[in-house]
């Protein structure tokens, strides 16, 4: 297994929350912090400066894709959202300069979630 | 009014009476005997006037027979009975001269010559004291019988002159008629609808050249032929006869579908309205206007299952995004559950069997959402037959332990069409799936090339069809719609896919016809996508 790598999510539901926090360590990641909205993963990412955000699209306060928006333009970090929407955006370029992300589409199982992690890990990026 | 109550009512306005008729009866032999002289004279005068003699057209034949003729016509004036046999007879003769166009005032001349013949003769005889007393006329009787006969001769006049204002009338009202007809055929051969006029058993007295066009079929072949059995599917034939029924009891058919099947075997729709006609050439008839409907008809279906679809489709994208959030929560709390566990094997069981429930449920969403989205098509020409051998080849592990054969009748039909080949390979893969798990074994499922037209286009029609226990007469009219299935796993969305699919490549899919074995179904497909 890969280090570990610092893991931020978001997610308004507290069941999905609780899963990253319990999976996230399984698969050998440590869960640097938990935002339910926008506003709080904002905050989270200037204070914690994670590896890997994991967010889900459709929040309270602020969507997902909003608060990336601004963290990348701040911090360029790697990032996979979650989405609840059946047809998933094709990443386009340009919409998130300078980050490697991804979209997965729910509900997302355990195997799914390491190979997003995997594909997005700045440990990949160097190797590239 | 009858001729005979005519005559009845000029017999008193000429003032005749019983003793008139006797005194005819008396003068019968007198008549007799002046006969010849009076008939050579009659006939002599005629052949001098060109435009009495041009009707007589039968050379010297017809005029011994009109000697004869006129020979009874004159001894009847004196046999004494005015009765109907009388009168009618008389009137006939009047109306035939008016028929072969005698002109009418010949008639009248004709008869004064008759008349001045007659009576010169007579009155000679009369005054004759002998010759009246021989033949029973009393004294001073003489000038009361030459009265009698010219109150006869008047009456004998009347009815030629009822016989020829009856002629004329007729003459007036078929020339309406006829001048109508002429409108009406006009009218009808003009107007690109279809018009054809029936019977009340649908038997055909008219079919327009317009119909004809659009049958298939000549005017002049189908006329007594009967429209049901000739045009109509025979599912759809008694609610033809029950509008034409309705329509003869006045109540007439509006805005009508019917299925029509032309002469080359298409079957197209038409709308019409019927129309009673009391008489047309002697009896009650059906007009039928009607206009074909197919494309419409078409069209209308296509928008009716795309503003379903539409509704689906917003219905299905609001749910699906609730549900994939719910279903993540189940998810996630699955997989915590698992760590839980650890290796205890029932739990672990049980999480399994959560865990399919919740992948069928997704697949279920997928499907709802792959038969609602609009469908795009990467077109390109092939042959067809690849489809269906790599759908065949796709359901390897449903045929597995399985004996079931696909067989081939393409006989040299051309097989490229345009089309989207995975699109296509889906299609077949959801008839023969069904195919498979319909059949017991041994399954032989055989796909039917045939060449068709697709309205003035070539097609390709392809049947699939199967040896399985076929279609229920339900299974039949709803085996398109969404959700409806006979499996106890499936969306039930699988045919209703395959019929859009084909639908957007302009072709039909349809249920095959009853005869032989099995489930079958026809698919059309133009050669080109439109």
């Amino acid at each position: 297994m890969s280090e570990p790598l610092k893991i931020v999510v978001a997610d308004d539901e507290q069941d999905v929350r609780d899963y990253f926090c319990r999976m996230l360590p399984h698969l050998g990641h440590a869960v640097a912090g938990v935002a339910s909205n926008g506003r709080e993963l904002i905050e989270l990412c200037r204070d914690r400066r994670p590896d890997v955000i994991i967010s889900d699209v459709r929040m309270p306060e602020m969507d997902g894709d909003v608060a990336l928006r601004q963290i990348c333009a701040e911090q360029p970090t790697p990032f996979i959202l979650v989405t609840a929407h059946s047809k998933s955006l094709e990443p386009v370029d340009g919409l998130f300069p300078g980050c490697r992300w991804l979209f997965l589409t729910k509900p997302i199982k355990r195997r799914d979630l390491q190979r997003a992690i995997e594909s997005v890990s700045p440990r990949r990026q160097s190797l590239d | 009014m009858d001729v005979l109550q005519l005559y009845q009512r000029l017999q008193s306005y000429v003032g005749w009476t019983d003793d008139d008729a006797r005194r005819m009866a008396r003068i019968a032999a007198r008549v007799e005997a002046c006969l010849p002289e009076l008939i050579d004279d009659f006939y002599r005068e005629l052949v001098r006037h060109p435009d009495a003699l041009r009707v007589v057209t039968g050379g010297p034949a017809q005029l011994a027979r009109l000697r004869a003729s006129l020979a009874d016509w004159l001894r009847q004036l004196t046999e004494g009975q005015y009765d109907a046999a009388y009168v009618a007879k008389r009137w006939q003769i009047g109306l035939r001269h008016a028929q072969i166009g005698l002109g009418k005032a010949y008639t009248a001349a004709a008869m004064a010559r008759l008349r001045s013949g007659l009576m010169g003769r007579l009155s000679a005889d009369l005054s004759d004291p002998a010759i009246a007393d021989a033949h029973g006329v009393p004294p001073g009787e003489a000038m009361a019988t030459l009265l009698a006969l010219n109150k006869l001769l008047d009456l004998d006049l009347m009815l030629i002159a009822d016989a020829y204002e009856a002629e004329r009338l007729w003459r007036e009202t078929e020339a309406e008629r006829q001048k109508g007809e002429r409108r009406f055929r006009m009218l009808v051969e003009a107007a690109a609808c279809m018009v054809t006029i029936l019977r009340a058993d649908g038997t055909i007295v008219y079919f327009s050249p317009y119909t004809a066009e659009m049958t298939g079929y000549a005017s002049e072949a189908v006329l007594g032929a009967n429209f049901l059995e000739l045009l109509v599917p025979p599912e759809s034939r008694k609610s033809v006869l029950g509008a034409v029924a309705e329509t003869l009891a006045g109540r007439p058919a509006r805005a009508c579908e019917t299925a029509v099947v032309r002469r080359d075997g298409v079957l197209r729709w038409w709308v019409w309205n019927g129309q009673q006609l009391d008489d047309y050439l002697g009896e009650p008839a059906v007009l039928v206007v009607g206009q074909d409907w197919t494309e419409r008809r078409q069209d209308q279906e296509r928008l009716l299952r795309a503003e379903r679809l539409a509704a689906i489709g917003q219905m299905i994208a609001g749910l699906a995004h609730e549900s994939r959030n719910a279903l993540q929560r189940i998810q996630s709390c699955s997989e915590m559950l698992e760590l839980e566990i650890g290796d205890r094997s029932e739990p672990l069981r049980l999480l399994r069997r959560i865990q399919e429930a919740q992948d069928t449920l997704l697949r279920l969403f997928d499907d709802v959402r792959g038969y609602s989205a609009p469908i795009q098509l990467e077109l390109a020409r092939g042959d067809v037959s690849a489809a269906w051998r790599e759908a065949w080849q796709s359901l390897e592990r449903e045929r597995r332990h399985r004996q079931a054969v696909l067989r081939e009748r393409v006989d040299g039909v051309d097989l490229q069409v345009e089309m989207d080949r995975f699109r296509l390979v889906q299609v077949f893969r959801n008839l023969l799936e069904n195919s498979l798990a319909a059949c017991t074994d041994p399954v032989e499922v055989v796909v039917t090339a045939r060449e068709t037209a697709w309205g003035e286009e070539s097609a390709l029609e392809l049947e699939v069809r199967d040896n399985g226990p076929g279609l229920t007469p339900t299974a039949r009219q709803v085996v398109f719609e969404p959700f409806f299935t006979t499996k106890t796993k499936g969306t039930g969305l699988g045919m209703a896919i395959a019929h859009r699919i084909v639908d957007a490549h302009g072709g039909t899919l349809a249920v095959g016809a009853h005869e032989g074995p099995g489930a079958a179904f026809v698919m059309t497909l133009p050669r080109a996508v439109r």
